[in-house]
């Protein structure tokens, strides 16, 4: 009980971004957040054991714009957890690491659809003029969300075993989880349009269709289009075109 | 003469360093806090320019404009991508001082850094320097030596914190000294224009290249299926993206707000995924 409890709470840290750089250092490397989980239930070196066997899993993998293959928290914490109380070998918890991997990411798409929400709120409330309440919006909103998502499944697995945690997702109708993965497909478009609103202008339309053209047909990547783009900008600088285009002003 | 001048001094407004220091922190705790799929970084960015705009502005209609600002669409990579928060500090110090810079201006450096900062972090911390301690961390920890998951948390971690505050202050840095030297309008019209050009480049890259809407819809023609999305490809690569990116793009513009066009977003996606399109 004791230990379900302490993972739990040691998952939620891990699920959400409840302190950034935390995230970065030990979220990130299944090797230390499993050695931590292992500390926390009275072995660290049958959870560095663990965290090390399953790091070898996903080694060298980057992770681009919050997108990756597996949930690290899933991966890394709750099956060390789940291997290290129900006494499994680095091997078997490496088996458990890959499943609830995957179960993870159903986890992260729902914090990252419910998160927009949160967002939103924080739109409504910057439209009073007042900075003292954003940390509400911004922080602890989006960790009680975690909690759901992260601690929760976390006590059910450590306490019950992975099976169990496994054979309710199987119960989760399968339409909740396609209709999650076509949100996160769809609402990039939202922020993109929202950033295009940002700097849009009418006159400048062509340089948005010369990368677009980059990107869908030539396959450059963002650091490629960002060359292509400094290359316009400073074409426009060092030719005076700012002549041209102000002209009739 | 003189009296005007030290009368202008005297209404400076400049950050004091615990204000960026707090910025800092504020970074390093909560920028990815709220990740969401509409924005991504947007309120966590917007939350750690709090002390800046706490410091700079002080009429709520100065507040609501610099935190609207800074609540668009926003990604980079958060240990490298310190240096764009840094900048911007130091932009925001001169836009509130009346210089030349201009929001739109602020806007398309942010824009225009994202990318290029995030792919240089992403390469350098993910594939680079975490590949190397995790293969020496995980090396120690399989042969026994139980520290190994230590030594790699404590070098990441100098690693991480080092770069943070290195391209955190060295963008403040930049800005005081490049910025505050433009003084000339039209040079700083110039810039907006070419910063601009940038922004709408990025913008039209990331159209496809962010946004990944493909549908997984098939029809039986006899012995062959078509695959739309293929079908879709050979007319237009990323048309489903396009469409959508310049649908709420249109809207937006129109003054439909943000939450009504999330809300048509959503129920495509739903009914999309009911029907079988995505």
């Amino acid at each position: 009980m004791m230990s379900a409890v302490l993972v739990a709470i040691w998952a939620t840290m891990n699920g959400g971004w409840f302190i950034e750089f935390f995230e970065w250092s030990i979220r990130a490397a299944p090797l230390v957040s499993g050695a931590i989980t292992g500390l926390l239930l009275g072995d660290w070196q049958a959870g560095a054991m663990i965290g090390a066997t399953v790091q070898l899993l996903y080694m060298g993998q980057v992770e681009v714009g919050g997108v990756s293959a597996y949930d690290k928290c899933y991966a890394g914490i709750i099956a060390t957890g789940v291997a290290i109380v129900s006494r499994q070998s680095p091997q078997v918890a490496v088996t458990i690491a890959v499943s609830l991997g995957a179960i993870g990411l159903v986890a992260r798409n729902a914090c990252m659809t419910i998160n927009v929400f949160f967002v939103h709120m924080g739109d409504k409330y910057a439209e009073k003029g007042e900075t003292q309440r954003i940390w509400i919006y911004n922080w602890l909103l989006p960790q009680l969300v975690t909690f759901v998502f992260y601690g929760i499944p976390a006590f059910l697995a450590v306490f019950f075993g992975a099976q169990y945690l496994e054979s309710f997702m199987k119960m989760m109708p399968a339409f909740v989880n396609r209709a999650l993965e076509a949100i996160g497909m769809i609402l990039p478009a939202l922020g993109i349009a929202l950033m295009f609103k940002t700097v849009y202008n009418t006159k400048f339309i062509s340089f948005a269709m010369i990368t677009y053209l980059a990107v869908a047909y030539m396959k450059f990547d963002i650091i490629a289009c960002s060359i292509l783009g400094g290359a316009f900008a400073l074409l426009y600088w060092n030719l005076n075109f700012y002549k041209l285009t102000n002209e009739e002003e | 003469m003189s009296e005007t001048t030290s009368a202008e001094t005297v209404s400076v407004k400049k950050i004091k360093k615990i204000d960026l220091i707090r910025c800092f922190l504020l970074w390093e705790v909560t920028a990815e806090s709220c990740l969401s799929y509409e924005r991504l970084m947007s309120l966590g960015f917007a939350h750690s320019m709090v002390p800046i705009i706490n410091r700079l502005y002080t009429t709520k209609e100065e507040k609501r404009a610099a935190l609207k600002r800074h609540m668009s669409f926003f990604n980079t990579e958060a240990n490298w991508g310190a240096f764009i928060p840094g900048l911007i500090c130091s932009m925001e110090e001169e836009y509130a001082n009346g210089g030349a810079v201009e929001p739109e201006t602020i806007s398309s450096i942010k824009i225009g850094l994202m990318g290029p900062v995030a792919g240089i972090g992403d390469t350098i911390t993910q594939g680079l320097i975490k590949t190397v301690l995790l293969s020496i961390g995980v090396d120690m920890t399989l042969k026994g030596q139980v520290a190994g998951p230590l030594i790699f948390l404590i070098f990441f971690s100098i690693y991480l914190l080092g770069i943070g505050v290195f391209t955190f202050s060295q963008g403040y840095r930049l800005g005081r000294n490049v910025l505050s030297k433009i003084t000339d309008n039209s040079i700083m019209r110039k810039l907006t224009d070419s910063l601009s050009i940038l922004g709408m480049s990025i913008a039209g890259a990331m159209m496809v290249n962010s946004v990944q809407i493909e549908t997984s819809l098939k029809i039986d023609a006899g012995d062959s299926e078509v695959v739309i999305q293929d079908l879709l490809n050979s007319i237009l690569p990323g048309m489903l993206s396009v469409i959508a990116v310049m649908t709420s793009l249109y809207y937006l513009r129109k003054g439909v707000s943000i939450s009504k066009v999330m809300l048509g977003l959503f129920i495509i996606a739903i009914v999309g995924s009911l029907i079988g399109v995505f």
